[in-house]
């Protein structure tokens, strides 16, 4: 992974100025912790789909079929593990050094302490982990640098489709910026988004997986084809359940 | 054989370049709502943002390696940059000859659209596909957060009035940052092979 963290020195550059223009549009971070962390959570709209270009611009430039097709596939699934998390490192990194500043100005100027749920502070964190595998499926499927542009606007455009379709914020959440609305989260919806972005990115893995292992015998795939499934069905059941629960329940100025 | 692959280089930027005229054309001016945007948006405002980019590719060295010993590489880098801009017309071309252009957030529109496509062909030219997924990053960011920056370029977006009064000398600085980076670019193509 340390190989392709220096590799991916464009990574820090990309994923550090996501983060910051977020953290510089929404700068009066005093107003309380709930509103800090949205903030910082509100990243992963310009950082989902920068990290899906990254992983597709990894995969494409230095992890090419020609070079793939000389390993095992066992050492093809390490690369391709490799590339996605050195990519979710270098993005959950930039995050972490603004959740440092932003608590720090937050203890500083005694910011009210808001926060209700502990997996409110995941929420963005945890959307960049189908977007990573998305990216990195892009990239072993199709080796055209078009890929690259491809990847990053589908996921900047599944933010706006998705919230216009009142669908499950999978890829990029607009949820957890709700407080910077004043309003505060619905717990039910929120786990349900959790849980169906970790399912997204765990069914992307699986594909992924059945991809670079095609060449081998049906009988050694049946597992993941179940696990691609079964994880397949919660993303279903995450969409139909959604649409169920409100997201936002409370003003939190009537407090 | 390296002719074909850029050929090949250059059709599918072509073809997704026509795409887009056909969407700029039929929903050019329909509101698409951004969340988190600090403005209303058009579709409009995505495909001045990313069409600069995903023509772009046609920018890009492909054969990094090799190509500063390639004998046309000069004239084949003028050509691609020829084209960018014939299939930046095209592709916005429907939006450039629409009411929407005489208006003062059209005015904006084409001003940022303009620098936005000089950063590009510089990034892409220079940088290869790390400068382009910059370039779309900040295309991203100006989606989202354009009218922020309107003042920074001398545009007051509240004013409601029609016909801008001052603003036409950006737009005219644009433009001719557009027209003297591309000579520029189109000037020194070929040095490295000399």
């Amino acid at each position: 992974m340390r190989q392709w963290l220096r590799r991916g020195r464009i990574g820090w550059i990309v994923c550090g100025t996501a983060v910051l223009i977020t953290m510089l549009r929404n700068t009066d971070w005093s107003i309380g912790w709930l509103w800090m962390i949205s903030t910082i959570n509100g990243s992963a709209m310009l950082l989902s789909p920068a990290i899906g270009g990254l992983v597709a611009l990894q995969c494409v430039q230095s992890w090419r079929r020609s070079l793939r097709s000389s390993l095992p596939a066992s050492m093809r699934l390490r690369g391709l593990g490799s590339i996605v998390l050195a990519n979710l490192v270098q993005g959950w990194s930039c995050m972490g050094v603004a959740a440092v500043v932003g608590s720090a100005v937050c203890l500083f100027t005694h910011a009210r302490w808001d926060v209700i749920w502990p997996t409110q502070l995941v929420v963005g964190a945890v959307a960049l982990i189908p977007s990573a595998f998305l990216g990195a499926l892009a990239g072993c499927i199709s080796e055209s640098v078009l890929t690259i542009p491809s990847v990053f606007l589908a996921l900047f455009l599944s933010h706006v489709l998705l919230w216009g379709m009142g669908a499950p914020q999978f890829f990029s959440p607009d949820l957890p910026t709700a407080p910077m609305f004043n309003f505060a989260l619905a717990p039910v919806r929120l786990h349900l988004e959790i849980f169906g972005n970790l399912a997204l990115g765990g069914a992307l893995w699986a594909s992924l997986r059945l991809l670079e292992t095609r060449s081998q015998a049906p009988c050694s795939q049946i597992r993941w084809w179940i696990v691609l499934g079964v994880l397949s069905g919660c993303v279903v059941a995450v969409w139909v359940l959604v649409s169920r629960f409100p997201a936002y329940y409370e003003f939190l100025g009537k407090k | 054989m390296i002719l074909v692959a850029r050929l090949r280089g250059w059709l599918i930027p072509l073809m997704f370049g026509l795409c887009i005229a056909a969407i700029s054309f039929i929903w050019g001016q329909t509101p698409a709502v951004l969340p988190l945007a600090d403005g209303p948006r058009q579709v409009a405002h995505y495909v001045g943002a990313f069409t600069p980019s995903v023509i772009g590719t046609c920018l890009i060295d492909r054969f990094p390696e090799i190509s500063r010993s390639l004998p046309l590489e000069g004239k084949a880098q003028r050509l691609a940059l020829g084209l960018y801009w014939f299939m930046w017309l095209v592709a916005l071309g429907p939006i450039l000859a629409s009411p929407f252009i005489g208006t003062l957030p059209g005015r904006y529109w084409l001003t940022a659209v303009l620098l936005l496509s000089v950063l590009t062909t510089i990034t892409s030219t220079r940088f290869g596909v790390n400068g382009l997924l910059g370039a779309l990053l900040i295309s991203t960011i100006w989606v989202v957060a354009g009218d922020t920056f309107a003042p920074f370029l001398g545009f007051d977006l509240e004013q409601h009035s029609p016909t801008p009064g001052a603003t036409p000398i950006t737009l005219a600085i644009a433009i001719v940052i557009a027209i003297g980076a591309t000579l520029t670019l189109c000037f020194t193509a070929g040095r490295a092979h000399r």
